[in-house]
């Protein structure tokens, strides 16, 4: 009986600490429900589902504009190789890259036209977009890469999530694809940080809408293309706009660069 | 006789194939042949497109490729998405290296010019304009390797030569996709040739089948001549089963109302054992027969059933089986007189009309010989009766033909002036399509393809034959330069603009060593040097054209592992028994055509291939052959016709319906808005041998004055006539329709003229107190 008397205050005790501790992982557990529930996601969201959803948010993007600024290294040059310029993307068919330096060079596809300018011959030259391959180079990468469209890219390129937050995606082309002969991997930062750990340039206009930007997963910050034969481009996208109305001079050649 | 054919049935081939209506004409035959024996034909094309907007090329080629994979042997041997290489760069680089082999002294002439300065840094700007674009540094191996774009030329040539397919292509990913970028072309190839009807069956079903594993965001379109063989074959089989359903029917109830008499079954027995008998012997002397020729068995059995019926209502008329003695010559010359219409088919240089013409005879002369001399037999030997009375159809009356005789010979007349007017407003359409009797479903397929491929249609061919390639090669050179100096170059795509023959390659791989001196590269490359710093290029950013300059390609070197160039050749270039055909393609346009056939006559194994070409052909063959065909049929009835009655007036008479149903049948024809064809000729003639025999049996009763019911037998002999025709009204085939129009419309004048104008001609032509005669 006296053991069972010296035993009992110690089980309430117990039974006070353990109720104390449940208390307080209850307590934590909701004030970071959220924050819980995000990196759940992020723990068990696989690539394929990441994918998926970064398809169907960036599915809703019909106009693009944005400026670039584009680094290449390559075997053939002195050197590294930088143009700055803007982009304009509006789907399906419509596309413009004016180039304000180291020259001013502009192409512009509009459906199955390409007109195509240059300060150095100041002709502007036009094309149906099938006699002119650079040009559907050109538009197929940007339209590949800011479609979002990355889910149906599996067949032929392997994926892998780099990084969640931000999200950094590298695509390796699969053997004997077409685009295993020329890329040696893709590499696209969305929204947040860049690939040196510098933020991106803020928008001068609305630094709130910035801060916006920076967490949605609809915008691209970089894109890195990695050749077989060593060669490196570097996009780097700033001041972008999603969705918004584009000027109708955007798609004009010559008077753009003037 | 009859047992031994019903059981040959099921071993006789029948074929479908629409080759033997055309003539032997050699232009034809040649370019049928020719189309039989390359692999044209024997093509399928999938055409896949997008169903949904939300769903991307990517997804499309994906679903291209899937399919692809999913076909293969015994029914596909070889599939196209594209181009053949993955790897498209590696395929140009490699063409590149043959560039020494193909550059003629024109081409040489056009490099030497671009050996300035203004001319090197112009283009090497041009590959610095490149790069600022994202991914224009893909082409960059390209670039390096052919800095002045010497090899452009020929690279335009491989486009211009895969366009020459007909399509209006782009290649992305290296597959062939619409401009639109929402459809993607598979280009099938079958050992099944077209005219193999049970093999076309199973490829379609195989094809069908396998589309059914395609993603609900892609359709699918099959374009293949496989689904008109097949349609066309079920739409006859469907027109011959409703055809015959129909004419038995109709037999039936004449039968039960004309005659209720079991003896009188034997009368339509006699046609469908002649038209057993007629398919076996055909078998059995020309090997197949087509089905063309037994959707002319309702037909046939009208006309056979004729001699039965008038023997059969003269046996039962007063005087019995001794009436058939009197009844003879006419039913003879009748016989002999439809015959001899069939007969002149044997002068066409149609074999399908050969085979018609014999199986028709046969089953003529068969119920001739049945009706004669078996039918007589067997009616005397039972009891029965004709339940319609021999007098219900007869001569009209003196008193009538005194009333009406002339006015009904006034409005024949007028029927004859103005149908002779709409006779002048026939167009003959010698389109060979016009006999495809494919449903909605195929051509509307056609007509989506057209839509999304381009509507030029299929181009014309040049064809050069030898037994030795490198010659034949060789004659195409020549060819290939005489016709773009008379056609646009552009149009004229010939294997000779991309690879000539060895003997001229080796003469330009010779030239090329000459032109790139020492003295002459070293000028270049200091030339390009300088145009590299200017751009910020390093000075030997364009070394690999120097190391690729001089060594080229052995001559003999096959450069097969090159999948364009091979993919090329394999259109360009056919093997057959006989050796090798090389093609060329061009418009199928008159201005083209002439031009080319013209050149093509230059050489002795060459020759033309267009539709174009073989409509007129058809076209100038038919327009002399048939008013020869149907010059002939027309004097040998009126030969006999005279033979018979032994008077010109009466021989004028009796063919007064044959001249009615001509230009009634061909008269109808732009009144409905239909075009006259060769098929209807050849029914036209049908009618004249038919009609003809209504007009002798109807001037032999008005001399004959006996009553033996001669009326009675034509007007039965036309309505059962009129069932085998009138039942092809139903056929859904353009062939039978056009053949059942004119049977009809040709015998149901000519018949209503035989009956009602002949009797008051006869007294105009015959008057009172003349009209007795001896037999």
């Amino acid at each position: 009986m006296k053991a069972l008397m010296t035993l009992e205050p110690m089980r309430c005790f117990r039974a006070l600490v353990a109720t104390l501790l449940f208390a307080c992982f209850c307590a934590l557990t909701c004030e970071s429900q959220e924050v819980a529930t995000e990196f759940l996601r992020d723990v068990t969201e696989n690539t394929n589902e990441l994918l998926l959803r970064l398809e169907g948010q960036m599915s809703k993007i019909q106009t693009l504009q944005t400026d670039f600024t584009q680094e290449k290294r390559l075997a053939i040059m002195e050197g590294s190789f930088i143009s700055r310029g803007c982009l304009f993307l509006d789907r399906p068919n419509r596309f413009a890259w004016h180039v304000r330096e180291p020259v001013r060079f502009s192409l512009v596809v509009d459906g199955d036209i390409v007109r195509q300018w240059d300060e150095d011959t100041d002709k502007v030259m036009e094309l149906p977009l099938s006699k002119n391959p650079a040009a559907q180079t050109a538009l197929v990468q940007m339209k590949d890469w800011f479609s979002g469209a990355y889910h149906s890219l599996m067949g032929e390129y392997e994926v892998t999530i780099l990084a969640r937050k931000p999200t950094s995606i590298r695509f390796i082309p699969r053997n004997n694809t077409p685009a295993s002969k020329v890329i040696s991997s893709v590499t696209v930062f969305l929204c947040g940080l860049a690939s040196d750990g510098a933020q991106p340039t803020p928008a001068p206009a609305d630094s709130t809408a910035q801060s916006l930007k920076d967490n949605d997963e609809r915008y691209i910050h970089q894109i890195i293309i990695e050749e077989k034969g060593g060669d490196r481009t570097e996009m780097t996208f700033t001041n972008t706009h999603l969705n918004e109305a584009i000027k109708q001079d955007a798609w004009d050649v010559r008077p753009r660069v003037q | 006789m009859t047992v031994v054919s019903a059981i040959s049935l099921t071993w006789i081939p029948f074929e479908s194939d629409i080759a033997i209506m055309l003539p032997e004409d050699e232009t034809i035959q040649r370019s049928i042949r020719f189309l039989r024996e390359s692999n044209f034909s024997d093509k399928v094309v999938v055409s896949l497109g997008l169903t949904s907007d939300d769903a991307s090329t990517q997804e499309l080629i994906r679903a291209v490729d899937s399919l692809a994979d999913r076909l293969g042997p015994p029914l596909i041997t070889k599939k196209i998405t594209g181009l053949p290489s993955s790897d498209v760069m590696e395929e140009i680089r490699g063409f590149l290296l043959y560039v020494p082999q193909l550059f003629g002294e024109e081409q040489l002439a056009r490099v030497q010019q671009q050996f300035t300065k203004e001319a090197v840094d112009a283009r090497l700007k041009g590959v610095y304009r490149q790069l600022l674009l994202p991914g224009g540094n893909f082409a960059l191996p390209l670039s390096r390797l052919d800095p002045l774009g010497i090899g452009t030329e020929a690279l335009r040539s491989i486009e211009r030569l895969s366009a020459a397919q007909g399509y209006d292509v782009i290649i992305e990913q290296n597959h062939f996709v619409s401009r639109d970028r929402r459809h993607a072309l598979l280009i099938l190839q079958t050992p099944i040739p077209l005219t193999d009807g049970m093999g076309s069956k199973r490829l379609l079903a195989y094809l069908n089948e396998t589309l059914k594993g395609l993603p609900e965001s892609v359709s699918a379109d099959l374009i293949s001549g496989h689904a008109h063989t097949v349609s066309n074959e079920e739409v006859m089989r469907r027109d011959i089963r409703l055809t015959t359903i129909l004419a038995s029917a109709a037999f039936f109830l004449v039968f039960l109302l004309g005659f209720r008499d079991v003896r009188a079954g034997i009368i339509f027995l006699i046609p469908l054992i002649s038209i057993l008998i007629s398919i076996s012997l055909c078998a059995l002397i020309v090997g197949k027969v087509s089905y063309f020729i037994v959707g002319m068995g309702g037909v046939i059995t009208g006309i056979s059933i004729d001699y039965g019926i008038l023997v059969y209502i003269t046996v039962r008329a007063e005087g019995g089986v001794n009436n058939v003695v009197k009844v003879a010559r006419s039913v003879i010359v009748g016989a002999l007189t439809t015959a001899s219409a069939f007969a002149a088919f044997f002068l066409s240089s149609v074999r399908g009309y050969h085979d018609l013409a014999l199986f028709s005879i046969i089953s003529i002369l068969f119920c001739l010989c049945c009706s004669l001399f078996i039918l007589p037999f067997l009616l005397r030997s039972g009891q029965g009766e004709c339940s319609v009375p021999s007098d219900v159809v007869s001569l009209p009356s003196k008193s009538f033909r005194r009333v009406w005789g002339r006015f009904i010979v006034g409005a024949w007349i007028l029927l004859m002036l103005l149908g002779g007017v709409e006779l002048g407003q026939v167009n003959f359409n010698s389109d060979v399509s016009q006999y495809d009797g494919s449903p909605g479903e195929v051509l509307q397929a056609e007509e989506r393809f057209q839509q999304v491929w381009g509507s030029r249609g299929q181009p014309a061919m040049a064809v050069l034959q030898g037994e030795n390639l490198e010659e034949v090669l060789d004659q195409n050179e020549r060819l290939h330069a005489e016709a773009v100096s008379q056609v646009d170059s552009k149009e004229f795509a010939s294997i000779a603009s991309l690879w000539p023959s060895k003997a001229t390659r080796r003469a330009n791989a010779d030239r090329w060593k000459q032109f790139w001196t020492p003295e002459k590269t070293a000028q270049f490359r200091e030339l390009l040097v300088d145009s590299c710093r200017a751009c910020g290029f390093k000075p030997d950013a364009f070394e690999p054209f120097f190391d690729n300059l001089v060594p080229g390609k052995d001559i003999d070197d096959d450069p097969s592992n090159l999948g364009i160039l091979e993919h090329l050749k394999d259109r360009f270039i056919v093997k057959n028994r006989d050796g090798y055909q090389v093609i060329s393609f061009f418009p199928d346009e008159d201005a083209y055509i002439e031009k080319l056939s013209e050149v093509v006559t230059r050489y002795s194994n060459a020759f033309v291939v267009s539709r174009k070409a073989l409509t007129l052909a058809l076209s100038r063959s038919v327009s002399f052959e048939m008013p020869l065909l149907a010059c002939i049929a027309v004097i040998s009835i009126s030969c006999l016709t005279l033979l018979l009655l032994r008077n010109l007036r009466l021989t004028l008479l009796a063919l007064a319906p044959v001249l009615t149903s001509i230009i009634v049948a061909f008269g109808v024809m732009p009144v409905l808005g239909l075009p006259l064809n060769v098929p209807c000729l050849i029914a036209g003639m049908v009618v004249v041998g038919l009609t003809s025999d209504y007009g002798i049996f109807m001037v032999y009763q008005c001399r004959q004055k006996e009553k033996i019911g001669i009326s009675l037998a034509v007007t039965l002999c036309a309505i059962t006539t009129l069932i085998g025709a009138g039942s092809l009204l139903f056929a859904r085939h353009p062939v039978l329709f056009g053949i059942g129009l004119t049977l009809t419309t040709g015998i149901l004048s000519g018949y209503l003229s035989a009956l009602l104008v002949i009797p008051p001609l006869y007294d105009l032509f015959q008057p009172a107190g003349k009209d007795s005669h001896t037999q």
